[in-house]
This record gives structure tokens, sequence and C-alpha cells, in this order.
């Protein structure tokens, strides 16, 4: 397959940079480049990324062409004006010198951030930025490249999403039986009562023919044997005994229904944008309950809810999302373990307050992650299931959901043969 | 005979629960004409079933898991052999294969009964030699007329 060449200027342009090259290249020596001669202003107009730099105060006194293309504010227009007026509006930077404090980077994560600034058109930006500080004069001096991810973040939200229908059918098969289950006794026990009650018709026929002849004073051995004969031919000890059950059962199955549909709804709850302050103790015991058909077969599930966390700022459908996966996940790695033959495993579920944090622990004691790759956990894409058995996205969407969604923090602890804890820490934000 | 060999002790688990298997004592039931050994986790539905298995003269024993169903199927010898397919221990795969392939179950039809079943696993059951996959709920004429066929081959 050869290049199709559309722009002809382009061509001859590039033709005549080549031919440059080659004939720098034939001179010996190459002419040394003189460093004190380099344009740095051309070489930060130039750069790939947006520049900006911020002085102490959060004021831009800087802002270079590429910056100009992807806010749409021209250098003289921003100039002189602070971050907060400008790409990082007042809800992200929540105070601090003129937003400056969005672009606190804390050292321990690589001196890069990714956060979501504002254009001219007032449309979001969600960007990775670099921060570098210089000392300039008695003050200091913020220099930033910003680097466009809206490409990227797309691709997370489309995986998150094909991530999250997968779950969805993966959980309806499990719902399906999870129903269809009582459904079908519930059928079989009022079929019974229903035959049940006609026979029992039949005796309570008898038994009025038996009082008419009480009352009419006759001869009453008559009606009396048709009673014992009805009650023989209904089986009215067995009815007896059967009834009370059949119909405890099949209020019992309506319950379970109830109960699985109610959970379902809650967690196709649809996403919000904004965080609300939800019961996590309710949204995962819930959770719990949709997954039921996943983890019931290897393992009991114990919790231990703190019943003290206040209400946590959340966004319920991700959150939900991030228990599901983990929740699933342990039990995959039970079922590794055992196998199906042993006894069930133990996946224990816990809420706690930690200070200013609420704090969701999931441990299972099943295979655990091997040394070697407890690093590569949350990567997207890392999976050690067969190809076809998800999709690898699901601690990176964990991941994304509580870090960068959430302000939290996900930490793994494992041990190979011995289990797995997860624990997710999430803000509460307390005035 | 292997897998009885290696799972004896938990085989014999299965032979002290037993007493779960045993048909209800009732004051005057109607002739057996069908003994179906029934294999599902929920003992609601062996439960409901047996109600109104019992009217129409089929004693139903109920079985938790397919290691247990296993027990049963060769002490008991059933005429007719449902399983669920997803069940704690043996799931009913396990159950299926070691039925389908032991000389003493061979002959006695297997119906799988279950609340998921796909096309795909339908085909490999029906190939595999199960007598009817039927999904849950089963619609009652539906599950009779299977085990009067059954029961006439």
């Amino acid at each position: 397959m050869t290049t199709q060449v559309i722009d002809h200027a382009l061509e001859a342009e590039l033709a005549e940079l080549n031919a440059e090259l080659i004939r720098l290249e034939e001179l010996d020596p190459v002419p040394l480049c003189d460093p004190a001669g380099i344009d740095w202003r051309g070489v930060v107009d130039t750069s790939n990324d947006a520049f900006l730099a911020v002085d102490a105060a959060g004021v831009l006194i800087e802002w270079n062409a590429n910056a100009e293309s992807l806010f749409g504010w021209s250098r003289s227009e921003v100039v002189g004006r602070s971050l907060e007026e400008t790409i990082l509006p007042d809800g992200v930077t929540e105070g601090g010198v003129g937003g400056l404090r969005a672009l606190a980077v804390d050292p321990r994560k690589g001196k890069r951030l990714e956060i979501t600034t504002r254009r001219r058109d007032g449309s979001d930006l969600p960007a990775e930025v670099s921060v570098a500080t210089m000392r300039h004069g008695s003050s200091f001096l913020f220099n930033v490249f910003v680097h466009d991810i809206s490409a990227r973040r797309e691709l997370q939200s489309q995986l998150a999403h094909a991530q999250k229908l997968e779950s969805i059918g993966q959980l309806s098969a499990g719902i399906a039986h999870e129903i269809n289950t009582p459904t079908q006794y519930v059928g079989d026990n009022t079929r019974f009562v229903q035959e049940a009650v006609g026979d029992l018709m039949g005796v309570l026929a008898a038994f009025e023919s038996l009082a008419a002849a009480v009352r009419a004073g006759v001869d009453t051995s008559e009606a009396l044997a048709s009673v014992e004969q009805a009650s023989e031919a209904a089986d009215l000890e067995y009815l007896k005994e059967e009834l009370g059950e059949a119909i405890g059962q099949s209020l019992e199955g309506i319950e379970r229904v109830t109960t699985i549909v109610r959970a379902m709804k809650e967690f196709s709850h649809p996403g919000t944008a904004t965080k609300t302050r939800i019961d996590l103790a309710a949204a995962i015991r819930n959770t719990i309950t949709v997954a039921t058909n996943e983890w019931k077969y290897v393992a009991k599930i114990e919790t231990d809810f703190d019943a003290s966390l206040p209400p946590t700022p959340c966004l319920p459908g991700d959150f939900n999302q991030v228990v599901l996966n983990l929740i699933v996940n342990s039990a995959h790695a039970i079922k590794q373990l055992r196998g199906a033959s042993e006894e069930k495993g133990v996946i224990s579920v816990t809420t706690r307050r930690e200070n200013d944090y609420a704090v969701l622990t999931i441990a299972d004691d099943g295979c655990g992650i091997p040394p070697e790759i407890v690093g590569k956990v949350f990567d997207p894409f890392f999976t050690t299931k067969e190809v076809g058995v998800g999709t690898g996205q699901g601690l990176a969407i964990a991941r994304s959901v509580i870090v960068d969604k959430h302000g939290g923090t996900i930490h793994v602890d494992t041990k190979v043969g011995q289990g797995t804890r997860f624990t997710i820490r999430l803000p509460l934000d307390v005035e | 005979m292997a897998i009885l060999t290696e799972n004896r002790s938990a085989l014999g688990t299965a032979l002290a629960a037993s007493a779960v298997g045993k048909p209800r004592r009732v004051r005057r039931r109607p002739t057996v004409r069908a003994r179906v050994l029934w294999v599902d986790d929920d003992p609601n539905i062996t439960a409901a079933l047996s109600r109104r298995l019992y009217r129409k003269g089929i004693e139903l024993w109920p079985a938790s898991d397919g290691m247990q169903g296993y027990w049963f199927a060769v002490t008991r010898k059933p005429d007719i052999i449902v399983t669920d397919l997803r069940m704690p221990r043996w799931d009913g795969r396990d159950l299926l294969e070691c039925l389908l392939a032991n000389g003493m179950t061979t002959g006695v039809p297997v119906v799988v009964v279950s609340g998921y079943v796909t096309p795909a696993e339908r085909s490999r059951l029906e190939h595999q030699g199960v007598a009817a996959v039927l999904d849950k709920p089963v619609a009652w004429p539906l599950l009779c007329k299977t085990f009067e066929r059954l029961l006439v081959e």
C-alpha cells in the first residue's frame, strides 16, 4: 500500500526540508547549534501542548499559541487575568489563590494531574497538566503544560459503558435464574392450593349437610358417614399439614422476587452527573442482592456496616458498578482457589468512618494476586481471565471512578493462596 | 466408579443427609406410579412440586446438590431424574457427566429444568443425551406430558 499525497504544496515543502537535512549531513563536521541563539519563546510557542505561566497570585502572565487554539482565548485577552476567571472556574478550584490550588500537585502523584478545565465557550476540557514551580526574583512562577485528554476520556467513558453493559448482561442471566426459581414454586403452590380448596369445598358441603340434619333433628348417621368419606377423599390430614406451608413458601417466593426487582431498579438507577449523599450500606446491600447469583454458589457474604457512617457524597451508578466489579472478582478468586466441590469461601464487606473519610473494604479468602502482577491490576485491559471472559476494565474503572471522579483512594492487599482485600476511601466532604 | 472412590467421604455426608430425601408420610396417598429424583438447591422448589406430583401419583425425592443427587440416583434407582444446572458443590453439569457415564444410571432419563439456559447450552445438553431441557418456570402441562412420555418409553 502506498501513501497518497494530497497536498502538493506540503509535499514540496517536505522535499525541500529533506534536501536541506541531506545537505547538512554531508557537511563535515555538522555545525554545532549555539544554545545561546535559540529562540526560547519560539520553543514554547511551537510546543505540542498548550503552555501557560502563572504568578504567585494566580494571574496569567504567559499563554502560547496552542493555548490560544485549545481554549479559544487570545494571549492578549487572558494575560493579566486569573486562572479562576478563565480556565479554572469556581466550582473546580473551591477557593485558593486565583485558582492555583487546583494546580497544587501532590509530589507522590508524579507532578502530573488530570483536571477538568473550561474553554472560552464555556465547554469543559479534560486535561492533563504538568506543573513546574520556578523561583522568579522574590516570588514564584508556575509553568504549566496542558495536554488535551478529551479523546482519552471519551475512550475511557466508552469502555466504562461497555463494561457496564457487559456486567448487566452477565447479571441478567443470574437475575433470570433468581426470579424464575420463586416463580416456579409460587405457581405450583398456588395451583396446589386451588385444587386443595376445591377438595375442601366438598368436605364443607358434607359438613353443611350434617349441620342441616342436626338442625332438622333427623338421623345424622348418614350425613356423618358422608363427612368422613369426604374428609378421607380429600386427604384432610395431608391438606392440613401442607396448605399452611404451601402458602408460607409462596409468600416467601413473592418476597424474593420483590426484593431482587427492587434491588435491580436501585442498581440500574441512571447515573447522575453530580454527587448526591447516599447511604453506602444500603447501596452495597443492594448490589450484593443484584449479584446474588454470581457469588451464592461459591461464597457466603458477611457484612459489617458502621451505623454511624454519615451519608457519603457519591455518584451512585458509578459507585454501584465498582462494588459489583469487586464482588464478582472476589467470587471468581474464591472459585479459582476452591473449585466447585469444596466448602464455600467468605467475602467480607465492611464500612467504617476514619476521620473525614468513609472507608469500604471488600475482602475474600480466594486465590490472591501474584506479586509480579499486583502492580498492573488497575491498568486498563489487564486481565488474567480467559479471552472472552471480561474486558479487563473492571479494576481500571474502579480506580477511575474512585480516584478521578470521587477524589478518593483504592488500595489492594493480597497474598497468594490466602486472599485479597480492596480498601476504598471516599472523602466525606465534611464542612 | 473412580469418582465414587474419590468422594467416598463426601458421599458419606450425603448419605447422612438422606433423611431429607424421604417421602412424606401421609395418612392416605394415591397409588405411586413413578418415582422422580429432583435435584435443586432450593428446597421450596422440590416441596411445591412434590405437593402437585403427589396428586398425580408421582413420588418426588428431593436432593439439594449434584453430589447428593448422584448418591440417590445410584442407590435408589428413580424412574426419572430432574436436575437444575446451577447449584453449590457439584452443579448440574457435573451430575450429568456422571449420570450419563455411569452404567447404573445410563438407562434413567434425565431432564434439565433450569432458570437460564442459553440456546448453545440447550443444544449441547440435548446432544449429550439429556431427554428434555425445560425452562424454569416450567408449565405444569408440559412437565406432565414430558413425564408421561418418558415413563412410557
